[in-house]
């Protein structure tokens, strides 16, 4: 029944309504003048550059047409033409269903009896779309362990894989960025019996090696004739559009998936577990937890449930290949304090990108971390510590509290803790910012890992924001782009809006965008202020200005000459460039963090915004002189690629790290006392020089001319600290001595245990030669017993990543 | 079935004096005046406000577009919301929803009616705001306090029905009823003006 058309009185009655609605403040209309200018600027600029979007998309159309013509004299061309190059995939089996899977590849059908059949649902065509794992490196798969769709039902799929060209398109299927798999069982079902499948064009590989399949010419028409048969109700839902048409879906195959909502990070299978997506849904096969690292790589044991049919039982996948690119480390040695190398002096680091990377490898990927990717100073930074701040009138920004204690791992050493604290600056308090969001939307962001990321992380900081803030939103992929203009942070709304027209696509254009966004940041430039652009990435700049020096250097000059600062967010997993963000990160005068899930979205960006946002004190550097008297070797933990020469200390034309608004910052020394045997020295001794001096003596030539104990004699150490006010000027000096109370590690409080543990997990991770009696169980040992009041439960969620190590090493 | 007109904006050959080139339309003045009237006007036909957002901005976009000159205050009005109207039916038919608002010329009438006051004296809309506070002022008890659950709580129909003891169609009929007396009360406040 349809509703009765509305009378002249019904729309009196709206109109008032709508008076009264703005009469009693139940809304107002928003400010929608930036968002229309952004709007009306995209336009121009497409109206301009006929590379615009407009254009993009009318090519892609294109493209779409002249591949789907293509494809179709490709079929006409392969009846006669052999050689061709065939859309390949690499498949690998496991040597323990070597046979089976021999008699599979050659599309043998086996039942599993073990498991209920699956009805026949219909007679309709059945075609699936989807992937496992990362897509391989080209278009065309050859030469990546490439993991293979599978589902090993009533009827096994195997050998009729293949992995669209680049370009290539079939009509009412939708492509993606990415390559996907398609294959159809119900096809191979009648390739039992007709003998027409594709053969494998090798022997069936053994574990970690890989096996090519292609497609046919005769089953590229195959399956375009399936695709141009109706579609049944059935097969319309859930997957109604799902992919493009609801003809190559039978619903009754489904049932062996589960969907869910896109963006629900908490219901997100893992990447090892069978799945397939549309465009609205993503259906993936529960898995056991039981999946481990088999030589040929990840094992998916998987099964249904409700039917108890198997999925991928039989079917091992290598994992896929990273290449996500990281600095070698390489750990520091012990080190005699004689002469200059009494003296050990670093750039602070507030950076805390290791640990959610580390976290992330651990928990989501169940994989332990590469040892350049554990940078220890990062694991240990990443947590609170109750350090003392400064007092409120105290000139200098920050405190710093020392503490020596007996070594975990090493009972016969000393382990020193100098912790700093940045004063804490208030949210409300906060001095005008002016900020520009430099987003990555190139295709390598199209991942639930990146974008939607960056879009929620940034949702949450603009949450925080305020009628003090201006915020702009550049975007760079084929080309930069602005989306949002500066605009007042009180203006959400228009934010928010900007921030939900982001999507991803194209090359990545990083050193165009980190211009334009610097270009931004410097015509709103707010004297006194806070001026940063905070770059949002997966990391890889792969057109234009790409080195790292070349970044390194721009965002250098800037932040030097111009005072805006860098922010570096790095997001996903496969092509992280963690080496150049940490890089860029610190020469730009800013920090790096690495976004692993919502939670440290809202950490980074909302929790600890002032921080993030508000340096407090730059050119931070630490130096400290260690007492030969009392210390027979030292060594900093972590921090090696923060090591300064001595000289450099007080040398102020010298870059170092920058400190935030709360910031702590912690850095561990392992010192061998005096008369406390010392580690094997790394190199022998030396054959032609000058015999030395033994040693208690040249200890007190060290300590003074006269040989005689000075008033410092009893100090084990002085940290001096030098730092610059944030808006630059001359360097100042801080000094704090430091004296051995000869206390035992279980005197230390919460945090001082807590750091040792953390950095001792860092050690075991890195696979540390001075490790010495570590284990991930003393390592969980310290850790339970220094939790503390753990707000956030950050600490608590430490030990799963401790117990998730001893797993993953079979303890 | 509403048939969607395509908009006839007023042209400089319309507007003009012969010989007289026609002036550069300046799009920001236009967003920055008239971008609450539009966007009222679209929740006025049923737009939600999310819509209305989105709505407010292509219409403006349309403008852009096209050949449009401002001429007159009421014939700017009417251009832009001919354009929010067609820009909601266009949202409309993608959706394959019908139009709440189903009769837009009716519609259009109230709304042109109520607003065709030249705004050189004032917003109208404004004066519409002021007349509908000072009118609810006037209203007490049972029905002040649906108006105010209503407006000032955001409160169902049903939540205030619970609130006040009767039905959710009593409180259906009783909202009406008020609006329209305060519409009464609205026009008489606004009459002298007229």
């Amino acid at each position: 029944m349809s509703n009765p058309q509305p009378t002249a009185a019904d729309h009196h009655d709206r109109l008032t309504d709508r008076v009264l609605a703005e009469a009693l403040g139940a809304e107002r209309p928003p400010d929608l003048s930036a968002a229309i200018a952004s709007r009306l600027a995209d336009a121009q600029a497409e109206v301009a550059a006929p590379s615009g979007r407009t254009a993009m998309q009318t090519r892609r159309a294109w493209i779409v047409l002249l591949a789907t013509a293509a494809s179709l004299m490709a079929v006409v061309l392969w009846r006669g033409v052999a050689t061709v190059n065939e859309p390949k995939v690499a498949l690998i089996e496991p040597a323990a269903t070597e046979a089976a899977s021999s008699a599979t590849a050659s599309s043998s059908h086996k039942p599993n009896a073990a498991t209920p059949p699956v009805a026949e649902s219909s007679d309709g065509p059945i075609m699936y779309v989807g992937n496992y794992g990362d897509p391989p490196d080209s278009g065309d798969g050859s030469g990546t362990p490439w993991a293979i769709n599978v589902l090993d039902g009533p009827e096994r799929v195997s050998g009729e894989v293949f992995v669209p060209s680049e370009g290539q398109t079939f009509p009412g299927l939708e492509l993606a960025n990415e390559p996907r798999v398609y294959f159809n069982p119900r096809n191979l079902a009648k390739d039992s019996s007709g003998g027409r499948a594709a053969t494998p064009s090798a022997p069936v590989a053994k574990p970690g090696q890989s096996q090519t399949y292609s497609i046919s010419p005769e089953r590229v028409e195959e399956l375009k004739s399936l695709r141009k048969q109706p579609a049944t109700p059935a097969e319309q839902s859930p997957s109604s559009g799902a992919y493009g048409s609801p003809s190559v879906v039978n619903q009754g195959d489904l049932k062996w998936f589960k969907p869910v909502e896109l963006g629900k990070d908490a219901q997100m299978p893992r990447r090892d577990s069978g799945w397939f997506h549309s465009i609205d849904k993503l259906y993936w096969s529960e898995s056991k937890p039981s999946t481990a690292i088999g030589l040929g790589g990840l094992i998916n044991d998987a099964t249904v449930p409700s039917g108890g049919v198997k999925i991928g039982r039989d079917f091992y996948y290598r994992e896929p290949p990273l290449h996500d690119r990281y600095e070698a480390i390489h750990e520091n040695a012990f080190t005699k304090p004689a002469g200059e190398d009494a003296l050990s002096t670093f750039s602070i680091d507030v950076d805390t990108a290791s640990y959610s990377n580390v976290r992330q490898y651990l928990l989501d990927m169940r994989r332990l971390p590469p040892a350049d990717a554990v940078r220890v100073e990062e694991l240990v930074n990443y947590f609170d510590y109750a350090y003392e701040a400064p007092k409120e009138a105290a000139e200098e920004p920050f405190a710093a509290s020392l503490g020596c204690f007996a070594c975990p791992w090493a009972p016969s050493h000393k382990l020193v803790r100098i912790g700093v604290k940045g004063r804490e600056v208030d949210a409300d308090k906060r001095p005008l910012s002016n900020l520009v969001f430099l987003v990555d939307v190139s295709g390598s962001m199209n991942d639930r890992n990146k974008l939607p990321l960056v879009i929620s992380g940034l949702e949450a900081l603009t949450d925080r924001l305020g009628e003090n803030d201006r915020v702009a939103i550049v975007v760079y992929a084929g080309s930069e782009g602005v989306v949002l203009p500066s605009t007042s942070g009180d203006r959400k709304d228009e934010i928010r809006s900007a921030l939900g027209r982001l999507q991803a696509g194209g090359s990545t254009a990083g050193g165009a965008g980190l211009k334009l966004a610097y270009e931004i940041a410097e015509r709103n430039q707010i004297g006194g202020g806070v001026n940063r652009v905070v770059l949002c990435t997966d990391g890889d700049f792969n057109v234009g200005l790409t080195g790292t020096e070349e970044l390194a250097k721009l965002v250098e000059t800037r932040a030097k000459e111009t005072g805006v600062f860098l922010t570096v967010l790095g997001f996903g997993r496969g092509n992280l460039n963690d080496a150049m963000l940490e890089e860029i990160s610190g020469r730009g005068d800013g920090h790096y963090a690495y976004i692993d899930n919502e939670k440290e979205a809202r950490r980074v960006l909302s929790r600890d915004l002032s921080g993030t946002l508000v340096t407090i004190a730059k050119d931070v550097k630490l130096q400290v002189e260690f007492n030969p008297a009392k210390v027979a070797s030292y060594r900093l933990i972590g921090y090696e690629n923060r090591v300064m020469a001595a000289k450099d200390f007080n040398d102020d034309t010298k870059d170092a790290g920058e400190i935030g608004a709360g910031h702590t910052v912690t850095a561990l020394y392992e010192i061998v006392p005096v008369g406390v045997e010392e580690p094997a020295p790394p190199v022998d001794g030396l054959k032609y020089q000058p015999a030395p001096v033994e040693e208690d003596a040249a200890r007190v030539d060290l300590i003074g001319e006269s040989a005689q104990p000075t008033v410092f004699a009893a100090e084990l150490l002085t940290l001096k600290i030098r730092y610059k006010q944030p808006e630059g000027g001359a360097s100042k000096k801080l000094e704090f001595p430091l004296e051995d109370a000869g206390k035992s590690f279980a005197d230390a409080d919460d945090d001082f245990r807590w750091a040792a543990a953390v950095a001792e997990f860092g050690m075991l991770l890195r696979g540390s030669s001075h490790a010495g009696d570590a284990t991930l169980d003393s390592v969980l040992e310290i850790a339970r017993g220094a939790l503390g009041a753990d707000d956030g439960g950050y600490r608590a969620e430490f030990l799963d990543l401790v117990r998730r190590a001893q797993e993953l090493r079979g303890r | 079935m509403t048939v969607m007109s395509q908009p006839l904006p007023p042209t400089a050959d319309a507007s003009l004096p012969r010989g007289r080139a026609a002036p550069a339309l300046d799009l920001g003045r236009l967003v920055r005046d008239r971008q609450a009237e539009v966007w009222r006007y679209l929740r006025y036909l049923g737009a939600e406000p999310t819509e209305a957002d989105d709505l407010t901005q292509e219409t403006f976009l349309a403008v852009a577009r096209s050949t449009f000159v401002e001429a007159s205050d009421q014939q700017t009005a009417g251009y832009l919301r001919t354009v929010a109207r067609r820009q909601l039916l266009m949202l409309r038919r993608k959706q394959k929803r019908r139009c709440e608002t189903t009769d837009l010329d009716a519609a259009e009438t109230v709304w042109s009616e109520a607003m065709w006051r030249d705004r050189s004296h004032g917003d109208p809309w404004d004066d519409h705001v002021d007349a509908a506070r000072d009118c609810v002022e006037k209203l007490e008890g049972r029905v002040r306090q649906a108006i105010d659950l209503t407006y000032h709580q955001g409160e169902s129909r049903e939540a205030i029905a619970t609130t006040l003891g009767m039905t959710a169609d009593g409180v259906k009929t009783l909202l009406r009823r008020t609006r329209e007396k305060l519409r009464e009360c609205i026009e008489a406040t606004l009459r002298p003006n007229l």
